[in-house]
């Protein structure tokens, strides 16, 4: 098949500018690179390898300040999923992944596609996935375009979860003007798998076969990975051909014959890789590239339900439920045996070769030869430009808000309604949360738990993250995102291991943009450090922005904890009548950017306090051990809303209620969102052995009662609220909020 | 007793209810693959919740044409236990084991948590461990569980007792007379909605569901 331009017509006419790719980025490709001018395919491949979604070049150099080993860590960035040592030769698997711009144009698709590949990162490394997790940003629900675009959101990730069979266990979902144009969908996967299927994405051995498994390959999502790498306006708003459509029951089928071939195969295998981002160009560019190895591909072969496809549409499609193979020579037919047991095609579609070039052939034709590395490693890396926005100065000299309140329990009702802190009940209802028959703890926990089957231990696992208080200080904002994701993973009893992220921003060729970007990356890494969580996977999603407005820098940090004895889970509900109540963390005057502020004055101003991470690390190890010790009976972080809400929280679902002396806070103080703190109770039995170990770290404020009222003896106020009436606030907020008012 | 519980390509609650049967209850069961042809052997059947072929289509409908089905029936018709949950379910009725349809949930969308159901039968082989008009809670997961039927139907599943389950306080779906699970006319074949095998454990918060396969076993041998 012809070529739809000629190399010089290329240069000429410079259709690639509309694939992202720069006219210098093409100059130094066929001046440098290729000392000639690339054609057609050549020219679509650049571009959508050279994208920042595949090819990070803009977030690298941040991306490096990153801790990302300790002694557990057995893979980190770089394959399809981080890797970590969970003892008895099993490790747990997981990354993130956003899919913003996919669902911000069609929801449901998104974020069913969403899933989708994050579940293949975790089984292309031979790990069943055994939980998924999600951090939603919506805009505010005002208009039903929201509403709907909220609805099938949700819809998209609980059709392709519940019919693959993988309990979504934990999450979350805020709500803010900053996303109305451009939702965030990230979507994070949890794997569980012996040490010894580890796979990797790679490509040796010359004459070794190149399997295309799976779905066959249309003409979705071509570009996806360009179109996710550039700024939304509304003149591009349908570009409805970059989206991809989900199958979840191939899904499973390629799965289930994955898993089959690594687990018992494992020596027919080479490497596996998803065909994601970018489909079969990244995925067979980047195994050969891990191989130091040559490749050659008969495009002709490739499985097609589409007819007349040109080789730029089928390296460039990004049809869904796709995997490539690189297989020992001899055992291709066994390959394919193992998956038309699936109904699925496996398909020989080329050979691993000798030297270090990419080579396809279509119709007959050869349609693409350049060097291997010059699509993975030699992306033109530039420095960014940053520069601190004039806001983050202007704040410095703002007078500080201070909220006057003076009837805290009404306050309190008014926050439990608020779209961000109101029971998302409405939306995780829609998730199958039990399948498997593993989850421990589920939706509306700290953290979602989910126990080892053969063994007595569990995984605790989160998601967090808060752009307002990185938008007003990326880097203390970064500190508190892990900040949040630790402390939700102390409370339910487990030790933290490791984290993954999705770093969501706007257009990084801003240097305000690119500042915030940096910062907030120094900020996650110098928490991730203090807390020895390194960074064992992750993914970037800039460009998120509409009609030049960029959403608030917004790092979601994916957090995963080690239960040794599941004897040693605690509950985020306080249970038991008598029960000492008491604060982990002390309690400032910190209103900007929290849910108290943006209710009361619309907006979010002012400048962050320093966080003390050691010391949150050190009372966190502390309480730690006295779980271990079976001294605490329940924990609960406290976030948005401030103490207020995590203490109605820990009472809903519950009989009891609590009777507490906070003297030493002010009413305005109850829904301060400090950094770092957890509510705990503990058995009276124990309260010695409890004060020795936290020591000055924790406060007594009082007990656990058996009324079902929430009872608080403030400096200047009196809370005394009953607590089934709070709930109902908090439960049918969302529901109500989510009704089309048109 | 042997159990077999059936895979179809796209179950995914086959794993909880082999692991009720095997870890928690230390019964004799096997997984067997849609692609079977024979259960014999076998003393009972289960059928597991899931997507069995994606169900994008009717929830089981293509199940019912799956290979392993007309063993089921065979069993069904020998008077053997056979039992389907969720999916399980909605392909006994598909297959014609069980009367009545399974439609989309009234409220239109996929729905997981933990509903009460009342015990309205406890003489049956699968419920015998239970009090009569007892109240459990069990877990609910699924997109098409509005049990709909004639009322001609409805008023003989009534009068011959082949109304096992139904919701006691809300009703999640839709069901007619709030029937969450039906016997056969005979009572060897049960179809339910909720999950019993996600309630066998108190690590996980509940354990009403473990009867139902203790009572299965108890009786194993005994003729309906």
């Amino acid at each position: 098949m012809k070529q739809a331009m000629t190399p010089e017509e290329i240069k000429e006419r410079r259709p690639y500018l509309d694939w992202s790719l720069t006219e210098k980025e093409y100059n130094y490709i066929a001046d440098k690179l290729l000392g000639r001018l690339p054609n057609f395919t050549e020219t679509g491949l650049f571009a959508a390898m050279w994208s920042e979604h595949c090819s990070y070049k803009k977030s690298k150099p941040v991306l490096r300040l990153f801790p990302n080993k300790n002694a557990r860590v057995l893979q980190g960035p770089g394959e399809g999923a981080g890797v970590v040592d969970i003892d008895d030769g099993q490790a747990v698997v997981f990354k993130a992944e956003s899919h913003n711009h996919p669902t911000t144009v069609e929801p449901y698709q998104g974020a069913a596609t969403g899933v989708g590949g994050i579940l293949r990162d975790i089984f292309s490394m031979g790990a069943r996935p055994i939980a998924s997790l999600d951090s939603l940003h919506f805009g505010e629900l005002t208009d039903a375009t929201m509403q709907r675009k909220v609805a099938n959101t949700v819809k998209g990730i609980g059709d392709y979860g519940n019919c693959m069979g993988i309990p979504t266990v934990a999450g979350e979902t805020t709500f803010d003007p900053c996303y109305q144009g451009n939702l965030l969908c990230n979507a994070m996967s949890v794997g569980l798998m012996e040490q010894q299927d580890l796979q990797s994405g790679v490509a040796t051995g010359v004459g070794n076969a190149v399997m295309y498994v799976g779905a066959k390959t249309g003409r979705d999502g071509i570009h996806g990975a360009t179109f996710a790498s550039a700024d939304f306006s509304d003149e591009n708003a349908t570009q409805r051909s970059a989206v991809q459509v989900g199958d979840p029951f191939m899904e499973k089928l390629l799965m289930e014959a994955c898993l089959e071939l690594i687990h018992q195969h494992a020596d027919w295998l080479v490497g596996i890789q998803d065909m994601g981002a970018a489909g079969i160009v990244s995925s067979s560019a980047e195994m050969a590239a891990e191989g130091h190895s040559g490749m050659e591909l008969n495009l002709d072969l490739v499985p097609q339900r589409e007819t007349e496809m040109s080789a730029y549409e089928i390296m460039l499609s990004e049809s869904q439920e796709r995997m490539l193979l690189c297989v020992r020579r001899g055992h291709e037919a066994d390959v394919q045996a193992i998956f038309k047991r699936y109904d699925l095609d496996a398909v020989t579609i080329g050979r691993v070769t000798d030297g270090h070039d990419y080579v396809l052939y279509h119709d007959g034709e050869k349609v693409c030869d350049i060097p291997v590395a010059s699509l993975t490693d030699d992306v033109l890396e530039e420095p960014s430009a940053e520069r601190e926005p004039a806001r983050i100065k202007a704040a410095q000299q703002a007078p500080v808000w201070q909220p006057v309140i003076d009837n805290p329990g009404q306050m309190l009702r008014r926050l439990l309604a608020q779209s961000t802190i109101a029971s998302d009940e409405v939306l995780t209802q829609q998730y199958d949360t039990q399948v498997r028959t593993s989850t421990v703890a589920g939706p509306g926990s700290d953290a979602g738990i989910i126990r080892i089957r053969g063994y007595h231990k569990g995984l605790a696992m989160t998601t967090d993250g808060n752009g307002r208080f990185v938008y007003l200080d990326p880097e203390i904002g970064g500190q508190m995102a892990v900040t949040e994701a630790f402390t939700n993973i102390i409370a339910s009893g487990a030790e933290p291991l490791a984290i993954t992220d999705c770093l969501n921003y706007g257009d990084p060729n801003d240097p305000e943009i690119f500042w915030e970007l940096h910062h907030s990356v120094q900020g996650m890494a110098t928490a991730c450090r203090v807390f020895d969580t390194p960074v064992i996977s992750g993914n970037v999603s800039l460009y998120n922005e509409n009609n030049g407005q960029a959403i608030y820098p917004t790092p979601m940090v994916g957090m995963v904890g080690l239960i040794k004895n599941l004897d040693h889970v605690i509950p985020s509900f306080a249970t038991h009548a008598g029960d000492l109540v008491y604060l982990i963390g002390t309690t400032g005057d910190d209103y900007a950017g929290s849910e108290l502020q943006k209710m009361l004055t619309g907006t979010i101003a002012g400048q962050l306090s320093p966080i003390n991470l050691a010391k949150i690390r050190d009372a966190g190890h502390r309480l730690h051990e006295e779980m271990v010790n079976g001294h605490v009976s329940a924990a609960h972080d406290v976030s948005e809303g401030g103490l207020g809400v995590a203490l109605a929280e820990m009472l809903f679902d519950a009989a009891t209620g609590m009777n507490l002396n906070l003297r030493h806070l002010t009413a305005a103080q109850l829904f301060s969102e400090t950094a770092g703190r957890l509510i705990v109770t503990v058995p009276a039995a124990y309260q010695a052995a409890f004060t020795v170990t936290l020591g000055d770290d924790a406060r007594l404020v009082g007990q656990v009662t058996n009324t079902h009222w929430l009872e608080l003896h403030l400096q200047d106020a009196e809370l005394n609220e009953n607590l089934a009436e709070l709930a109902q606030q908090y439960k049918e907020a969302l529901p109500c909020q989510l009704k089309s008012k048109d | 007793m042997k159990i077999a519980v059936v895979v179809f390509p796209g179950s995914n609650c086959d794993v909880d209810l082999y692991e009720a049967l095997h870890s928690v209850c230390h019964a004799d069961v096997e997984y067997v693959s849609h692609r079977a042809t024979s259960l014999a052997g076998f003393d009972a059947v289960m059928l597991p919740g899931g997507f069995s072929y994606g169900d994008y289509l009717r929830s089981g409908a293509i199940a019912r044409f799956a290979n392993v089905m007309p063993a089921v029936v065979k069993m069904a018709q020998e008077g053997k236990p056979v039992f389907g949950t969720c999916n399980g379910f909605q392909i006994l009725t598909e297959a014609g084991l069980l009367p009545g349809a399974l439609k989309h949930n009234d409220s239109q969308r996929f729905v997981c948590k933990t509903v009460a159901l009342e015990v309205v039968n406890n003489h049956t082989r699968f419920t015998s461990k239970y009090q009569e008009h007892e109240r459990i809670q069990l877990p609910i997961a699924h997109a098409d569980g509005c049990y709909v039927a004639s009322e001609a139907t409805l008023n003989q599943l009534e009068e011959h007792h082949q109304v096992v389950f139904r919701y006691a306080d809300e009703n999640p779906n839709g069901s007619l007379r709030n029937i969450a699970g039906i016997t056969n006319e005979r009572g060897n074949v049960l179809g339910m909605m909720p999950h019993p095998e996600r309630a066998v454990e108190s690590l996980l918060g509940n354990t009403d569901g473990l009867r139902v396969f203790q009572s299965l076993l108890a009786n194993g041998s005994v003729k309906a």
